[in-house]
């Protein structure tokens, strides 16, 4: 086969991916806001968030977002399972997910789908928040903004990777619980693996804990430190445990 | 369109179907009749290409359904057991989806929507939550999500079940409409239905097929042996004088008399068509003909019989 219709062929494939992957995340994002859930945890979440601000402002009385930010890491490892639970499980459970595979979807086109809708909400939330250091400024602070670009952008990849892992809990399981909890325990590890460092020797094993951590990039972007393997190092856990899940949709299929 | 050839499925050390082979013609209707956990699902479920067989493959409409199974998943529409649908979505919403992922280019989705929810009659319930809508709804809902992209080949798992009655006629109704232009498998395990909607039939028991063909050849095959049933309106001498000369015929017994309509079972030549014959001797003497019964046994008794359990039928 020459190189142009290789091309062409990769060209199809992507095209048929992003639109496909379009229409499932725009039908997932309408089930998040016509069910309350998407209501209760971006109230929730706001009241929180807000608090955490105004908290941090007042007694640190200092115009930046660093103690905001890291608490906004924080919420997401609580709220995200529960927003990720029912995007694979429940389609199982309704036997809608027949509908999906015996549709001109590939598991991949499914799994991209429920995925971005999901970051779409996330984004969308903590894009109000976007709103506090305008807030700042208003009344005369004058915060440095390189590290609330890079905090945010250190968010959004740090979502991404938890994301991924809410999305493939769900796609082993029929039970909305079972997700939440695994996904749970996944990203509660990613988070205390660091603590490790206290005990361990200085070493390969400590660098190795530390290096697992998915806060301690976090902790840098929000300092306004960026380095590549921290990019690196969210994408690849959003991938694996993307494509795990696509595995696992392709898999169910044998049983 | 459709060609099987071996299919055969194991559930670890459970065979849930073993070397089904079978073809369906373009635009015939075929019934899938067998009883539960006969396989009639698991059958539907390969030819869908929601799981894979463990041996054996599909073809459809020249599509293989392991190697080419996207080009399947276009012209297949497939109502499982359960209807797919989304309880927080409307009907019409639900349905625009199901356009979206089955390729129907954006200018016709609008108008196939409609279409398809005028044919199945839920255009009335088009913003209606569908986790609101009875399970009948919920039915015909499945079905208009089975055809929204017009498919050739239409595979209806239990199309009638949790329908009433009312209902239930309509379904059959529709699908005999869309058998039309379209090549449709359904499976029941209500006899009539089969009957009245399907032009041939298979009946699968444990995993394989027992029978295969129309309801009269299936019938024959089993039973009736050459045994007509006719009453006819004349002088009952003469007819027990007529009957016995006909060519083929071996010997009659008198049934019953009934406002001077004689019953007669009239056996024949094994496997001859005798209707003719029996009709123009009766029509040369213009005795009116009141009933002509070729041989066979009714659709229950094909059904006991080839799906009892001890039973097994080549």
């Amino acid at each position: 086969m020459d190189i142009s219709a290789c091309f062409v062929d990769l060209r199809d494939w992507f095209v048929d991916l992003v639109v496909k992957s379009f229409y499932v995340a725009k039908k997932e994002l309408k089930t998040y806001f016509v069910s309350p859930i998407a209501y209760i945890m971006a109230v929730a979440f706001l009241f929180i968030a807000g608090y955490f601000f105004t908290m941090h402002l007042v007694n640190s009385r200092r115009a930046d977002m660093a103690g905001f930010l890291h608490n906004m890491g924080v919420i997401m490892l609580f709220m995200i399972p529960g927003l990720t639970m029912r995007l694979l499980a429940e389609e199982r459970r309704q036997k809608t997910m027949e509908l999906l595979i015996t549709s001109p979807l590939t598991p991949t086109q499914i799994v991209l789908g429920k995925y971005l809708a999901c970051m779409t909400l996330l984004i969308l939330m903590i894009g109000l928040t976007g709103l506090y250091p305008l807030i700042i400024t208003h009344y005369g602070g004058k915060p440095d903004w390189g590290p609330i670009y890079t905090g945010y952008l250190g968010l959004v990849l740090l979502l991404s990777s938890l994301v991924a892992v809410g999305v493939f809990t769900s796609s082993f399981t029929d039970n909305q619980l079972v997700a939440a909890v695994v996904a749970f325990a996944i990203l509660l590890l990613f988070w205390i693996v660091s603590w490790l460092t206290v005990y361990l020797e200085p070493g390969i094993w400590s660098t190795t804990a530390e290096s697992l951590s998915l806060f301690i990039p976090y902790g840098d972007f929000i300092k306004g430190v960026i380095e590549t393997r921290y990019y690196v190092y969210y994408l690849s856990v959003a991938f694996v445990f993307l494509f795990a899940s696509v595995r696992m949709l392709e898999a169910s299929r044998w049983r | 369109m459709i060609e099987v050839s071996g299919l055969t499925k194991l559930y670890g050390d459970f065979v849930a179907i073993q070397d089904i082979n079978f073809e369906v013609k373009d635009g015939e209707i075929v019934g899938f009749l067998g009883p539960n956990g006969a396989g009639k699902t698991t059958t539907m479920k390969i030819l869908t290409c929601f799981m894979p067989a463990t041996e054996g493959t599909a073809r459809v409409d020249g599509f293989d359904i392991f190697d080419d199974a996207m080009e399947v998943k276009r012209r297949v529409g497939y109502l499982p057991e359960t209807p797919p649908v989304y309880p927080e979505l409307t009907v019409e919403s639900y349905l625009t989806y199901v356009a979206e992922i089955k390729e129907v280019p954006w200018r016709e989705r609008a108008k196939r929507v409609r279409d398809v929810m005028r044919s199945t009659r839920i255009d009335h319930v088009a913003g209606r939550l569908i986790g609101h809508l009875s399970r009948g709804y919920q039915q015909r809902v499945g079905i208009a999500q089975a055809l929204v992209h017009n498919p050739k080949v239409l595979i209806l798992d239990e199309p009638t079940v949790g329908l009433d009655p009312n209902q239930i006629r309509e379904v059959r109704e529709l699908i005999k409409e869309l058998g039309r232009e379209r090549t449709i498998i359904l499976s029941t395990h209500i006899l009539p239905e089969v009957s009245v909607t399907c032009e041939r039939i298979i009946i699968v028991n444990q995993g394989r097929i027992v029978a295969n063909g129309t309801e009269e050849e299936i019938s024959l095959s089993l039973g009736g042996r050459g045994t007509y049933h006719v009453a006819v309106k004349a002088p009952r001498t003469e007819l027990e004088a007529l009957l016995p000369k006909i060519a083929g015929v071996q010997s009659i017994q008198y049934m019953h008399t009934l406002n001077d309509v004689h019953s007669f079972e009239v056996r024949c030549t094994e496997g001859k068509e005798m209707r003719d014959e029996l009709f123009s001797a009766l029509s040369e003497k213009r005795w009116p003909l009141y009933e002509l019964k070729p041989p066979g046994v009714s659709l229950e008794e094909v059904f006991a019989r080839l799906t009892s359990s001890d039973m097994e039928v080549a």
